[in-house]
C-alpha cells in the first residue's frame, strides 16, 4: 500500500484524516481477511480429509458391489443349472456351477473386513453350499427327485441372501456417499469464499510482492481451481451412482418398502406397481399390513413388534399380499430395522414375489409324495406321516387297560383288495387303473380330516388314524370293507371285489416301521382266513408269521433237498375190501426233522408258487412207484394212483406237460393216473380250469373232484370238468342224524347218476363204514382201514389181500400203523 | 504494514501449500499398471520341485487323465486337431515349481505348486511373434495378457496347492494363473483368473 503514496501527494490536508482512518483500518481488514481465509482453509483441509475418505469408500464399495454381483451371477447360473439337469446340463456341470460359486463366496467374504456382517453371512451362504453333495445329483433323477428340489432351493435362497446383501450394500453406499455430498455442498461456499479473498488480496497485493511471492499465489490460485474442478468431478460422479442406484430400484422386480417401526408405509419402489397393482404414492402413509392377507398380519406384525425392539436386526419371513385385484402374491420378504441409521430411519422391507417359484416347489413335492395314478400320499409321505404321529405321542407304557376303548390312539390299517388280481388279468391294466382309482376315492371317502389314506403300491393300501379309539378304527375299516365290496362299473363290466384289512393299534415304544409291519401281518391273517375283513393285529400273529417267513425261506428249497417224500393212503373198495387205488400225499420233513402237516405248508407253497416244483415232484414220484408196484406185485396190475393238484398248478400252463412228461418217464399208462382238484378252489377260473382239465383228459387220465361237500357245491362246474370221480369230503361222514346221514347218500345217488365212481374220505370208525355202505359208495378210505403209508410200506399192503377194517383209535394210540388179514 | 504483508504472503503460500497437499491425497490410489516395467524383480522367488521331463521341441501326447486346460492359436505343438489338451501331469512335467506369494482376493500369503506360464508356452512350441495370451475361465471371465509381460517373468501357471493337492474349484482351481513377486502385470487383482479353461495365443 505504501507503493501507493507518490500517486496521491497533491492531496489536500483535509483529507489527512482519512489517511489516519485507513492506517488504522488496514491492519483491521488485515486481520479479518487473515481470519476469513483461515477458516476457509480450516474447511478446505476437513474437506479435503472426507473427499479422500470418500474416494476410498467409494472404491470398496464399488469392490463389494462387483464381488456380490459376480457370486449373485453364479448363484443364478446354479440354479439354471440344477433345473436343467439332465436337459442341457450334467452333473459334473452342477460341481463345477458350485464350485465357482464357492470361489466368488470366499473373496467376496474376503473382501469385507473382519467381523463385518456381511462377511458372516457370506461364509454362512458358503458353508451351507458347501456342505451339499452336489456330485450325487444324478442326471436320471426325474424332477420330483427330493435331492434335487433341495439343491433348487438351496441355490434359489443362496441367490436371494446374495442378492439382498448387494441390495442392501448399494443402499448403504448410496446413503453415505450422498450424505458426504451434502455436507461438502455446504461447505462448498466456504471455498468459492476462500478462492475470491485469495484472489482479491493476491491482486491487490500483486504489486507489492516479490516474485517469490507472486508464483505462491499463482500456484494456490492453480491448486484452488484444481481442487473445486476435482469437486465437480467427484459430484459428477456421485449423481451417476446415485442414478444408478435409483435405476437399480426401479428395475429390480422385487418389492422394497420403507416403513416406520408402526409399519406405516414412508416409501415403497415402483415395482409396487407390478406386484400389487398399487403405485407407490398408494401406498406411502398407510399401513403396509393392509396389502398383507389376514392369515398372515399377525405373523408380520410379530415380526415388525421384534425387529423395532432390536434395530440392526435382519429377518427373513413369508408373507402372502393382497393385490389390487384380490389376488394373493407369496413373498419372501427380508426386513432389516435400520431406525438408527440416519439416511434411512426405519425398517426396510425386500420383498420377492415366489408365487411361481413356490407354486413349482409345492408341484414338485407334491409329485414326490403322491402317487400318480390316485392322488393319494405315496409310501414315502405316509412314512412321513407316521412317523410325525408316532413322535407326536408319547409311548404308552403297555396294553391301553381294559375298559379303555375310547382311549385315543394311533392306529394303522392296512388295505389289501381281494380279487384285484384277476381284474388285471381279465380285463387288463388300465381296467385295474381304472378300479385303483375308484379303491382310491372311495377308501378316501372312509377317513376324516387329519386321517392320511395313502398307496402303497400294487393294490395295496394304508389308512393312518392318528388320533382315533380302538372303536374308531374298527369302525373305519369296517366302512372300508363295506365301500370296497359295492361293485363298480370297470372296462364296460360291472366288477365285485373286496378288501382285507389289518389294524395295528400303537403298543408301548412301537415306531412307524413296526406298525405297518404288524398291520401288515394283521391283514395277510384277514387274507388267510376268508377275506373281506378286518383282522386287529394280536402279539401271537407276529410268531406265526415269523414261522411262515422261515417256512416259506425253508419251503423254497424242499424239492431240491429231497425234503418232499410221498406217502400212500390206501383207496378200498367197498364191495370186495381190496385196495383199488392209492392217493399219493405229499409231506414236508423239514430240515427241523417233524413232518410238516400239509395243512401248514400246502398253502404257504401255493402262495409263494412253491407249489409248481413240488407238485411236479410228487407227482413223478407217484408214477415211478406206482409203475413200479404194478409191474412187481401180482394183485397191484389194475390200480390207479390219485395225485392232487392245486389251482395253481393248473393255472400255471404247465401241468399238462408236467403230466405228460411223468407218464412218458415212469411208463405209467394214463389211465391209471387220478388227478384230483379241490372242489372250493374251482370257482375262480373256471373257463380256464376247464379248458386245462380237457387237455389232461385227452391224455387219457381221469379226473377226481376232491373235498366234494365242502365248499360252494357246483353242479354245472363238476359236468363241465368231466370229472370221473367224485370223492365226498370227510365232514359229511359226521353228521350222524339221519337226516344229515341221507346227505352221503344223496350225494351218492347223485355221482352215480352222472355216472361217476364215489369214492368217500375220511371213514375213521364202523359208523362211517356203515354209513358209506348204506349210501353205496364205490370206494372209501381213512384211517379206520390204513393211514397214508410210506412207500416201501405200500407193497406188503398190495400183497395182502382184503383190507380188514380196525378200529381208527387203536392207531390213534400210536400202536401200530396198519393190519393186513 | 511490512509486517502485515509478509504475514499475508505467507498464509497465501501456506493455504497453497495445504490445497496441493490436498490434491495429492485426493488423487491417492489411482495407480495404474502402465508405468514402466521394472528392470529387475528381485521378488521372483520359485523353488524348483521337479526338474523339467518335457522340453520344448517335444511332442505332446494325448493326456491319458482328465485334459484341465486347452491351448490353441499360435501354437507349434498340438494334439487334438488344432487344439492342445493338457492334464496336470503333463503341465508339470514342464517343470513343477513351489511359489509363495500374497492372494490380493483372499487377502492371504498362500502357496502353490505349478509351473511358470513361460515355460509352458515354450514347450508348446509359440513362437517369438506371438504378441498376447487371451485366458479364459469356466465362467468365460477373460484377461489378456502381453507375451512381454509372459517372458518378463513372474506369471505363474498354478496346478496344485502347496501340500501338493489338487486346486478345487472353489479355490479356484483346476488351474489358475497367479503372480510371483510384485511384477507390474498382476498389480491389478482382475488378472488373477482362476478356474482356467482355455488359453489362446495370438
Amino acid at each position: 500500500m505504501s507503493a501507493r503514496h507518490p500517486a496521491v501527494p497533491a492531496a489536500p490536508p483535509a483529507h489527512g484524516w482519512m489517511r489516519r482512518v485507513r492506517r488504522a483500518v488496514q491492519p483491521v481488514v488485515a486481520v479479518v481477511v487473515l481470519a476469513a481465509m483461515a477458516a476457509a482453509l480450516y474447511l478446505v483441509v476437513v474437506n479435503a480429509v472426507l473427499l479422500g475418505r470418500m474416494t476410498a469408500e467409494v472404491q470398496v464399495a464399488r469392490r463389494h458391489s462387483a464381488d456380490l454381483a459376480d457370486a449373485t451371477d453364479e448363484a443364478q447360473l446354479l440354479l439354471q443349472t440344477v433345473t436343467q439337469l439332465g436337459e442341457t446340463a450334467a452333473t459334473q456341470d452342477s460341481v463345477v456351477q458350485s464350485g465357482l460359486l464357492l470361489r466368488h463366496l470366499t473373496v467376496a467374504a474376503a473382501s469385507f473386513p473382519p467381523g463385518a456382517p456381511e462377511g458372516d453371512e457370506l461364509r454362512e451362504i458358503r458353508r451351507r453350499l458347501a456342505a451339499f453333495p452336489w456330485d450325487r445329483l444324478q442326471v436320471a433323477d426325474g424332477r420330483s427327485n427330493p435331492l434335487r428340489i433341495q439343491a433348487m432351493a438351496l441355490a434359489s435362497s443362496s441367490e436371494r441372501r446374495l442378492e439382498f446383501l448387494r441390495n442392501a450394500q448399494e443402499a448403504h453406499f448410496y446413503d453415505t456417499t450422498i450424505t458426504s455430498l451434502d455436507a461438502k455442498r455446504n461447505s462448498q461456499a466456504a471455498i468459492g469464499a476462500l478462492v475470491a479473498l485469495v484472489l482479491v488480496v493476491g491482486t491487490a497485493g500483486l504489486v507489492g510482492l516479490t516474485r517469490r511471492n507472486r508464483g505462491n499465489v499463482a500456484r494456490a490460485h492453480q491448486a484452488l481451481e484444481g481442487e473445486v474442478s476435482e469437486r465437480h468431478a467427484a459430484e459428477e460422479a456421485l449423481r451417476a451412482s446415485e442414478g444408478r442406484y435409483r435405476s437399480l430400484v426401479q428395475r429390480a422386480s422385487d418389492l422394497t418398502v420403507l416403513t416406520d417401526v408402526a409399519g406405516v408405509v414412508t416409501f415403497a419402489s415402483p415395482s409396487a406397481e407390478t406386484l400389487l397393482g398399487f403405485t407407490p404414492a398408494e401406498l406411502v402413509d398407510l399401513p403396509l399390513v393392509d396389502h398383507i392377507d389376514h392369515a398372515d398380519r399377525g405373523i408380520a406384525a410379530a415380526v415388525l413388534t421384534e425387529l423395532a425392539a432390536a434395530p440392526g436386526l435382519v429377518r427373513t419371513v413369508e408373507l402372502r399380499l393382497r393385490t389390487r385385484d384380490g389376488q394373493v402374491r407369496l413373498v419372501e420378504a427380508v426386513c432389516q430395522n435400520l431406525v438408527g441409521d440416519p439416511d434411512v430411519g426405519g425398517v426396510v422391507w425386500n420383498a420377492r414375489d415366489v408365487t411361481d417359484r413356490r407354486a413349482l416347489e409345492d408341484e414338485l413335492t407334491r409329485q414326490a409324495n403322491h402317487d400318480p395314478l390316485t392322488g393319494l400320499p405315496n409310501r414315502s409321505l405316509l412314512l412321513t406321516r407316521l412317523s410325525s404321529a408316532v413322535r407326536a405321542l408319547p409311548g404308552t407304557p403297555g396294553r391301553a387297560p381294559a375298559g379303555s376303548g375310547e382311549a385315543r390312539c394311533l392306529s394303522v390299517l392296512l388295505v389289501d383288495l381281494d380279487g384285484f388280481k384277476s381284474v388285471n388279468d381279465t380285463l387288463g391294466h388300465p381296467a385295474g387303473d381304472e378300479l385303483l382309482m375308484y379303491a382310491a376315492e372311495r377308501l378316501r371317502a372312509c377317513v376324516r380330516e387329519g386321517d392320511t389314506a395313502a398307496r402303497l403300491g400294487g393294490d395295496e393300501f394304508a389308512v393312518v388314524l392318528p388320533n382315533a379309539s380302538r372303536a374308531d378304527a374298527i369302525a373305519v375299516s369296517r366302512r372300508i370293507v363295506e365301500s370296497l365290496r359295492r361293485p363298480v362299473q370297470v372296462g364296460g363290466q360291472e366288477v365285485s371285489i373286496g378288501a382285507s384289512v389289518g389294524i395295528a393299534h400303537r403298543e408301548g415304544q412301537s415306531s412307524a416301521a413296526d406298525l405297518l409291519r404288524d398291520a401288515d401281518i394283521a391283514m395277510y391273517v384277514a387274507k388267510n382266513t376268508g377275506k373281506g375283513h378286518h383282522v386287529v393285529f394280536e402279539p401271537t400273529m407276529r410268531v406265526r408269521a415269523a414261522r411262515r417267513t422261515a417256512l416259506q425261506q425253508q419251503l423254497a428249497r424242499a424239492v431240491d433237498l429231497g425234503e418232499i417224500e410221498v406217502h400212500y393212503q390206501p383207496i378200498v373198495d367197498l364191495g370186495s375190501y381190496r385196495v383199488r387205488g392209492l392217493e399219493a400225499l405229499a409231506r414236508w420233513r423239514s430240515p427241523e426233522g417233524p413232518l410238516v402237516p400239509p395243512d401248514e405248508f400246502i398253502p404257504i407253497a401255493e402262495e409263494t408258487g412253491a407249489i409248481v416244483p413240488i407238485g411236479r415232484n410228487v407227482l413223478l414220484q407217484a408214477c415211478h412207484d406206482m409203475q413200479r408196484w404194478r409191474s412187481s406185485v401180482a394183485d397191484a396190475r389194475d390200480l390207479q394212483v390219485s395225485v392232487n393238484v392245486s389251482v395253481r398248478q393248473v393255472l400255471s400252463g404247465v401241468l399238462g406237460d408236467d403230466v405228460a412228461d411223468a407218464l412218458e418217464d415212469s411208463g405209467l399208462p394214463a389211465a391209471a393216473l387220478v388227478l384230483e382238484i379241490t372242489e372250493s378252489a374251482q370257482l375262480d377260473h373256471p373257463e380256464r380250469l376247464a379248458a386245462e382239465f380237457a387237455r389232461l383228459k385227452r391224455l387219457g387220465v381221469s379226473i377226481a373232484v376232491d373235498d366234494f361237500g365242502s365248499g360252494y357245491s357246483s353242479l354245472s362246474f363238476l359236468l363241465g370238468l368231466d370229472a370221473d370221480v367224485l370223492k365226498i369230503d370227510r365232514t359229511l361222514l359226521d353228521f350222524d342224524t339221519t337226516r344229515r346221514g341221507s346227505l352221503v347218500q344223496a350225494i351218492s345217488d347223485l355221482g352215480r347218476t352222472l355216472g361217476l365212481t364215489v369214492v368217500v374220505e375220511g371213514v375213521e370208525t364202523s359208523e362211517h363204514l356203515a354209513r358209506a355202505r348204506e349210501a353205496q359208495c364205490d370206494a372209501a378210505q381213512g384211517f379206520h382201514f390204513s393211514r397214508p403209508l410210506l412207500p416201501q410200506h405200500v407193497p406188503a399192503l398190495l400183497a395182502g389181500g382184503p383190507v380188514i377194517p380196525f378200529d381208527v383209535a387203536a392207531v390213534r394210540r400210536g400202536e401200530r400203523v396198519s393190519r393186513r388179514a | 504494514m511490512r509486517c502485515a504483508e509478509r504475514a499475508i504472503g505467507g498464509i497465501t503460500a501456506l493455504g497453497a501449500a495445504v490445497a496441493l497437499l490436498a490434491g495429492c491425497g485426493d488423487g491417492d490410489g489411482a495407480s495404474s499398471d502402465a508405468g514402466t516395467a521394472p528392470v529387475t524383480s528381485p521378488s521372483i522367488v520359485s523353488t524348483v520341485l521337479r526338474s523339467p521331463s518335457l522340453r520344448p521341441g517335444q511332442p505332446i501326447p494325448t493326456p491319458t487323465a482328465s485334459p484341465v486346460l486347452t491351448l490353441t492359436g499360435k501354437i507349434g505343438i498340438t494334439n487334438s486337431g488344432e487344439a492342445l489338451h493338457l492334464d496336470v501331469a503333463t503341465i508339470d512335467a514342464v517343470g513343477l515349481r513351489q511359489v509363495s506369494l500374497f492372494e490380493p482376493w483372499v487377502k492371504k500369503t498362500t502357496s502353490f505348486q505349478g509351473v511358470w506360464l513361460a515355460d509352458l508356452l515354450k514347450v508348446a512350441g509359440v513362437p517369438q511373434s506371438a504378441a498376447v495370451v487371451h485366458l479364459t475361465a469356466l465362467d468365460d471371465y477373460k484377461v489378456d495378457l502381453t507375451m512381454a509381460d509372459v517372458r518378463a517373468g513372474g506369471v505363474f501357471l498354478a496346478t496344485k496347492t502347496g501340500d501338493g493337492r489338487p486346486i478345487p474349484i472353489s479355490d479356484g482351481g483346476p488351474t489358475r494363473i497367479v503372480f510371483v513377486g510384485d511384477v507390474p502385470s498382476g498389480r491389478s487383482a482382475g488378472k488373477w483368473i482362476w478356474s482356467l479353461q482355455s488359453l489362446d495365443v495370438q
